[in-house]
């Protein structure tokens, strides 16, 4: 099982959003990172084959997905990040049309949505009408729509924007247990919404991967390059401009707690701590940055 | 590719590694089909489609209409007979409740845009084609039952011809719906009912004024050349259907092929 993304481009007249991207997606579950306006929807809508990429071919073990056509559609749970629903929609009324366009049977379709209900903890809602539920909710609903046809791909653009700490985590192990055997691919903005359970992870800027591996392996490039210290806060400007700072944290009125990322220790009683998935988001884009800055 | 059209091509052309694995391929996914996924269903969806896509308010919107276009026109025969018989209140009134039904029918066949479902649609089992036909289908149906019953009704109180009656409505009504379908067409985002409605007006409006500068217009309803004239805009109302599901498909490039 794998979904295949070979030299996929996709130019908007002057614009490339996606520029000759190449992933090889098995099973288990991949982030796709990259700050907004990446490409990582643009790519996503490719994957899902609701955009014809300009260049380049999306394949599902070997067979391009315009060949399989309604048998990947019949693979495929996405959801948008935009999620939309018409407002006179109840949850199960959503449900019900969605499994309709996704062609289950009435049978069918009654038992997967009182399994799915019942999973995603929205029984209690079920009869209410979607406009009126909060966004993690509203979340929980688009992911029973996209588990529908029990989906042996599952992509999920922005699946944690507009949730509180306890969603994130309740989506995150819902995830983590749909993942088995299954390929899960979720973009996202936000690193720590993927750092645990990602298996695999991209990183997406101006349209192209700049990083791919496991979170291990990715993790493994910012050895030693991530320090924490504690610094006067009337120094921190000077620091500013020679460091990536990833987190600060006032101690008191005249001392910060820094966390940041340089190849050697900038600011005087620096001590290196362990990197996260955030650091090397954060070094990643500041190579970028200056790549750019020198006109590389 | 079907698995079908797979193994037929498998026994036209030369054997080669390639060709073989591939049909192996095509073959592995049409087991683990067959075997995973339950049957699927187009009544089902047609059903869901009337049962759910189209909304409360919509009904009854639908039976307001029908009630005031059967109830009207009795009304006004017993109250105000004069007026009933005179085909110059009767046509601009049927004409502008075509305007209103084509509008509404505009307003429902965009809405998916509207209410940003248009995407999560594109990515399901039903193409959009098969969504476009469901939705012309039922709005076809809901039209045929209005208008069938605004003609019983005008043509039982008035002494109005049926052809006349027909072209009263039917002119306005493609005209409205060719307008309204360019509209989508060219901004399917930006059909705000807002938008739709003020066209319907607009529209109610520049009928009402035809009516009254020109009466003679009647005229044209039941003659040969306003039966050329409904025939030129139907073919362009299938015109503009046809490019709105084009342009529904280069959105949706994954062309179903089962």
């Amino acid at each position: 099982m794998a979904l295949e993304l070979i030299d996929v481009s996709k130019r908007y007249r002057d614009k490339v959003a996606v520029d000759r991207v190449c992933l090889n997606i098995d099973s288990g579950i991949w982030g796709l990172l990259g700050a907004n306006g990446a490409g990582k929807t643009t790519l996503i809508r490719m994957a899902v084959g609701i955009l014809k990429p300009s260049s380049g071919r999306i394949r599902y073990d070997g067979i391009d997905i315009s060949t399989l056509g309604s048998a990947y559609r019949n693979l495929l749970g996405y959801l948008p990040q935009t999620f939309g629903f018409y407002p006179e929609f109840t949850v199960r009324a959503y449900l019900e049309y969605m499994s309709a366009l996704k062609g289950l049977s009435r049978t069918a379709a009654k038992g997967k949505i009182e399994a799915l209900l019942h999973e995603l903890q929205l029984e209690e809602v079920q009869g209410r009408h979607i406009r009126k539920l909060s966004g993690g909710v509203k979340r929980r609903v688009g992911m029973a729509q996209a588990l529908l046809n029990d989906p042996d791909i599952l992509i999920l653009d922005e699946p944690t924007s507009g949730l509180d700490p306890g969603e994130r985590i309740r989506l995150r192990q819902i995830l983590a247990e749909f993942a088995r055997h299954r390929i899960v691919l979720i973009s996202t903005h936000i690193v720590s919404d993927i750092e645990s359970i990602a298996n695999q992870n991209a990183i997406m800027k101006d349209g192209r991967i700049v990083a791919l591996g496991t979170t291990s392996a990715l993790i493994e490039k910012m050895d030693g390059k991530v320090w924490q210290a504690t610094c006067p806060i009337d120094q921190m400007a000077k620091y500013k401009s020679r460091v990536r700072i990833v987190n600060l944290h006032a101690k008191d009125d005249s001392t910060t707690a820094v966390r940041y990322v340089c190849s050697e220790a900038a600011i005087p009683g620096s001590s290196r701590v362990q990197p996260t998935l955030e650091d090397l988001y954060f070094w990643l884009f500041r190579e970028e940055d200056r790549a750019e800055e020198n006109g590389i | 590719m079907s698995l079908n059209r797979a193994l037929r091509e498998e026994c036209r052309v030369p054997p080669n590694p390639e060709r073989i694995e591939e049909t192996m391929r095509i073959a592995r996914m049409a087991m683990q089909r067959s075997g995973k996924r339950a049957p699927r269903s187009y009544s089902y969806f047609i059903i869901i489609q009337l049962k759910r896509a189209m909304p409360a308010s919509w009904i009854l919107q639908t039976l307001l209409v029908l009630a005031s276009a059967v109830f009207g026109p009795l009304f006004i025969a017993v109250h105000y007979p004069a007026v009933a018989n005179d085909p110059r209140f009767v046509a601009p009134l049927v004409g502008c409740l075509s305007i209103y039904i084509a509008m509404s029918g505009v307003y429902l066949m965009m809405r998916s845009f509207r209410c940003n479902m248009s995407e999560i649609e594109m990515s399901t089992m039903v193409s959009t084609r098969r969504q476009l036909l469901a939705k012309l289908a039922i709005l076809g149906m809901r039209d045929i039952a209005i208008f069938g019953a605004v003609i019983v009704a005008v043509k039982q109180t008035s002494q109005m011809r049926v052809a006349t009656i027909a072209g009263c409505i039917m002119m306005p009504f493609l005209l409205a719906n060719c307008i309204g379908l360019t509209l989508g067409h060219n901004a399917p985002s930006g059909s705000h009912p807002m938008r739709i409605a003020t066209l319907g007006i607009a529209l109610g409006l520049a009928l009402l004024l035809a009516y009254s500068f020109a009466p003679n217009i009647l005229n044209l309803f039941s003659s040969r050349a306003g039966g050329a004239i409904c025939a030129a805009l139907l073919l362009l109302c299938v015109i503009r259907i046809g490019k709105l599901n084009a342009k529904l498909s280069s959105m949706n490039p994954v062309a179903e092929v089962d």
